[in-house]
């Protein structure tokens, strides 16, 4: 059984087609079939699109970036999941979700005992921190692993945000935050122990790379990987702080190269062109 | 050739054993120079292995491409000398290129021997996943046994 599932273990159609060969392989394959769970608004962007779509199967329209919480829990299987994806509630405007949004799905949140990786996508840093606790507070003890895409607030903010994991061993951060209003956050006393990999996408600030490298528990990353990081002077300082900060753990560097001139660099537009 | 990049400083990661780059290759001719400075700053004695990745779009006998790669022969031979389980990999070259663009790994080995002479007379370059789809290749004539 555990050779089979071995061979099946990425494959989820495979998996639930094994699933209903016998009670025992529904038991066996339950965990790994729920394990991930994604809250993304998949709603079509034209509306009318979502009528024709969907208009023989008045029952089935798609949910919105949470309701999938709520059916996870209804259906009893949010204690397997590991992996948690909370998306923007409009993903055609990339919208932030904030604490009220998620307010009314905290009793299914609790549900996840075991999570291993959050990602956030498009969410509003500045106001989860005061309430960090209520609403991410169940992961603390056994999150791994945090992915953050487009955060809303500061670069201390976001900073402060993944401090507040302790356990938190790989960290990727895609794109600073958008907004840089003037917030103070309580100041970083502990951070988390940091020993695998960190993924920096596009990182635009020099203020978030300062912040990690002054961790007061440091860097100890054994994997840095730099995606659509410029390689021109100030950067490149930047970045060779950060494997400075880790110089006696990483084993391993990637770096996507790409060129990003002076005029570019003033130019949104060729800017966003010169991509790999 | 040379442009003002500065170089990654990687003379304080003392346990380093891997440096991947991404690269696509219209920007090569000036990440050439910037890798060979950033490779010679490497001084970990654990660093074992160099690997290029991507390469989209790359054409093997366009001067932009195939010029410049005597500093970073130069620099690799020095990192092989310093460590003898040291290797280069090619890795995943073209599989991101259009359909008309995939040249095969004898396309790739023998640009290596041309312009990489000093690591590839070492025995030091391996290459993986390089190719793409071999019988979808546009010159079927470089194709070599692997």
């Amino acid at each position: 059984m555990d050779e089979i599932l071995g061979y099946l273990l990425d494959d989820l159609y495979a998996l639930q087609a094994c699933s209903l060969t016998s009670k025992r392989l529904l038991c066996t394959t339950k965990p790994l079939i729920h394990q991930r769970l994604v809250c993304f608004d998949s709603r079509p962007e034209n509306p009318k699109e979502e009528r024709r779509l969907f208009s023989r199967r008045k029952k089935e329209i798609p949910p919105g970036a949470f309701e999938r919480l709520t059916d996870a829990d209804r259906s009893g299987v949010l204690p397997y999941t590991r992996y948690l994806t909370l998306g923007p509630k409009d993903h055609h405007s990339y919208s932030s979700f904030n604490p009220s949004d998620l307010q009314e799905y905290l009793p299914h949140l609790r549900s996840i005992t075991e999570l291993h990786t959050l990602t956030l996508d498009s969410f509003d840093v500045h106001q989860f921190i005061p309430v960090f606790s209520e609403h991410f507070g169940m992961f603390t003890n056994t999150l791994r692993h945090l992915d953050i895409r487009r955060a809303y607030g500061t670069e201390q903010e976001l900073l402060y945000f993944i401090c507040q994991f302790p356990r938190l061993e790989d960290l990727t951060i895609v794109s600073t935050p958008w907004e840089h209003p003037e917030h103070t956050v309580p100041t970083i006393t502990q951070s988390p122990p940091l020993r695998g990999k960190l993924v920096l996408v596009r990182p635009a600030s020099r203020h978030l790379f300062e912040g990690l490298v002054t961790f007061p528990g440091g860097l100890s990353f054994r994997s840095v990987e730099f995606f659509q990081c410029a390689y021109r002077r100030g950067r490149s300082a930047y970045l060779g702080a950060v494997l400075a900060a880790c110089s006696h753990t990483v084993t391993s560097v990637s770096f996507l190269w790409r060129r990003l001139d002076d005029e570019s660099e003033s130019n949104p537009s060729v800017q966003a062109h010169i991509t790999m | 050739m040379g442009t003002s990049g500065t170089a990654l400083d990687l003379s304080q990661n003392v346990v380093l054993e891997r440096f991947q780059l991404n690269i696509q290759s219209s920007y090569l001719p000036a990440a050439l120079d910037w890798i060979d400075r950033t490779l010679r700053t490497i001084t970990s004695p654990t660093f074992n292995e160099f690997v290029i990745r991507g390469l989209y779009g790359w054409s093997p006998w366009s001067p932009k491409i195939t010029d410049g790669w005597g500093a970073v022969d130069a620099a690799l031979s020095v990192l092989a000398e310093r460590n003898p389980d040291f290797r280069v990999a090619f890795r995943t070259v073209f599989s991101g290129a259009p359909n008309n663009i995939q040249p095969v790994r004898g396309v790739v080995r023998r640009f290596v021997a041309g312009h990489l002479p000093l690591v590839s007379s070492m025995g030091l370059v391996k290459f993986e996943h390089v190719g793409g789809v071999e019988n979808r290749c546009w010159e079927l004539r470089y194709l070599d046994p692997v």
